[in-house]
């Protein structure tokens, strides 16, 4: 405490060492997530309704060609697409999730906060109650497009908001909630008007799917969460810092209003893409950033691709559990990830040694 | 390194918190002193470029609102009066932030070694490796302090820097500050409510009251016992120390509100 601080830096490494050491650790855990991922979308492509030979599905994946036409249509056509739509989709909710909570200071918020997905799926149940007539062209075009556009509708309108009110986390929450309420009330309102069949295709819409995922859908998304990444990537630091509170943010030149709504527009967009495809998959938005939380930090040079991980291998998870379960059913993937996640959610609640928020 | 502001003035809504503000801060330490929403922070945040007051603020000459936030934040290191974050940061991550603009996705061993040696300086190396949302008050502020310093700033203000340590902690904290601030030539400002550190410490002081600055200038000229019972309403004693600096002995506080000269 007596001596100045010295300019010449020559000393034994002690507090840098456990900082690097802490470092290792985390790309472990980071590596280790990567790895289960990959066993758990291996194990999402061996199964599915049709009971196939181990031999068949791996000579089909080695060689297309060779392989008959169905079992060629159901791993290349249905299983892979399927399969790489939990992992990116997954990866969507637990990045939006994790910036979300970040830049909100709040440990409740998840891309469904500020209404983004009841945006979604108000416009995937007007396109289903207007489109019923041409259900096919509905399902494929007219309800993802809808659902994408009306969630970025959504977004803007929150950006608009804090654009208005200087960005500040209680603007952005008091606003996205009150959307929240404006379009669940208005996919109340068109349950109320719509006919059984549609009434039914809107409940497995809200509940999510990964049925109907395709190669252009997971290229789309692919494109957008990459996108999406490397821009927050860029940002990382600056949005670890923002954890310590805006006023030290700004103290350290963090401009902290334009981060938040630039972060919060990145977000939107990527929310807006995952959930057009696969319709509202609850849950794994709030719980992957905290299990990523627990497991690194908020370093988001760690925090970002372990969410990412985290949120990719809940829902390939589900999805190998859903198709086990209930063997040759279609189960909403959505219960499934919310099952799934709650348990590990209360787990961390009740059984942790520090707090995590 | 002069930071100075001339008829300075700021307010929240319709609310003035400043008026009329002329401040100078250069090489040396200055406490800004004055009892409770005198604009003590305010007036800090309105210097450190956070706030946008009416009025100028120059450092070094150039009108601070021509200077791009990297510009002032390489010069200017603000310590925010409150510290208590909910963050999953360890104390030296937490540090190493106050090196922002420094930091890509590999750390330079020349930063881990700064932030080391600060820790080591400051006594913070046992907790280094704790999250700082488990730490106790007084720790928190000392690695707030620790993230200020690392920044290696030619000017430096901080809010109440030592209202959650202990008395030895304060001691130890005004010392360094009044080292650093000596051996790197820095110019200090300091808001305080402890008079007795204020007068122990700093070159300069200025008093607020009610957003105004009431009187400046060195301790012994500024702190009598006809300013304390005008400012604070309260009574007190103040003798020499043989250092020349003043000492303050509270006595009370006033019976009734002293009249004021205007």
């Amino acid at each position: 405490m007596s001596k100045p601080l010295p300019s010449a830096l020559s000393v034994s490494m002690g507090a840098g060492v456990g900082y690097q050491r802490l470092g290792r650790r985390r790309l472990m855990i980071v590596a280790l997530s990567f790895l289960l991922l990959v066993i758990s979308f291996t194990c999402d492509i061996l199964t599915g309704p049709a009971q196939l030979p181990l031999s068949d599905i791996l000579s089909t994946i080695w060689s297309p060609d060779s392989a008959s036409d169905s079992l060629r249509t159901i791993i290349w056509t249905f299983r892979f697409p399927t399969a790489l739509m939990a992992l990116l989709v997954g990866a969507s909710l637990g990045v939006a999730g994790a910036e979300m909570q970040t830049i909100l200071n709040n440990p409740l918020a998840s891309p469904f906060t500020l209404g983004i997905s009841a945006a979604a799926s108000f416009g995937a149940a007007l396109a289903l109650v207007f489109g019923a007539g041409t259900f096919v062209f509905a399902s494929t075009l007219l309800v993802p497009g809808f659902a994408f556009a009306s969630a970025l509708f959504g977004a803007m309108m929150i950006y608009g908001i804090g654009r208005m009110r200087g960005g500040s986390t209680e603007t952005l929450i008091v606003g996205g909630v009150a959307l929240h309420f404006i379009f669940s009330s208005g996919v109340a309102f068109l349950q109320y008007v719509a006919s059984d069949d549609t009434l039914q295709a809107i409940v497995f819409w809200i509940f999510g799917s990964l049925q109907g995922a395709t190669w252009s859908k997971v290229a789309i998304l692919c494109v957008v969460l990459s996108a999406a990444m490397s821009l927050l990537a860029t940002q990382a630091w600056r949005l670890t810092a923002l954890r310590l509170g805006d006023i030290q943010a700004r103290s350290m030149g963090v401009d902290v209003d334009r981060l938040r709504l630039q972060t919060l527009a990145l977000i939107s967009i990527l929310t807006a893409t995952a959930v057009c495809f696969t319709g509202a998959i609850g849950f794994v938005g709030l719980v992957a950033p905290h299990l990523s939380r627990a497991s690194v930090g908020e370093d988001q040079r760690y925090f970002l691709p372990l969410s990412a991980l985290y949120g990719a291998l809940l829902v390939s998870v589900a999805a190998v559990i859903c198709k086990l379960a209930i063997p040759g059913a279609i189960f909403p993937i959505g219960i499934a990830t919310a099952a799934l996640g709650a348990p590990f959610f209360a787990a961390l609640a009740l059984l942790k040694r520090r707090a995590y928020w | 390194m002069i930071l100075e502001a001339s008829q300075l003035s700021f307010r929240y809504d319709s609310d003035p918190i400043l008026s009329d503000i002329d401040i100078h801060i250069g090489p040396g330490v200055s406490a800004i002193i004055g009892p409770n929403a005198a604009g003590k922070s305010t007036l800090l945040k309105c210097l450190s470029g956070i706030l946008q007051p009416e009025g100028r603020v120059r450092l070094n000459g150039k009108d601070i609102r021509q200077l791009s936030v990297s510009e002032i934040t390489a010069s200017i290191s603000y310590l925010p009066q409150e510290f208590t974050p909910q963050a999953v940061l360890t104390v030296f991550e937490t540090v190493l932030l106050g090196r922002l603009n420094q930091l890509g996705w590999r750390v330079t061993s020349e930063v881990l070694e700064l932030v080391e040696r600060l820790l080591e300086e400051l006594q913070l190396t046992s907790i280094a490796g704790r999250y700082v949302n488990e730490l106790s008050g007084g720790q928190m502020q000392m690695v707030s302090i620790a993230q200020a310093l690392v920044r290696q700033p030619a000017v430096l203000l901080m809010d109440e820097p030592t209202s959650n340590l202990d008395l030895r902690r304060q001691f130890d904290v005004c010392g360094f500050i009044r080292q650093l601030t000596d051996s790197r030539g820095l110019s200090t400002a300091i808001a305080l409510h402890d008079l007795n550190m204020a007068a122990r410490f700093a070159d300069t002081i200025y008093v607020l009251e009610n957003g105004r600055v009431r009187c400046q200038g060195e301790p012994v000229s500024v702190l009598t016992e006809e300013m304390i019972t005008e400012v604070y309403r309260v009574e007190s004693r103040v003798t020499i120390e043989p250092s020349g600096r003043p000492h303050v002995a509270v006595l009370g506080p006033c019976s009734q509100a002293p009249t004021r000269e205007t």
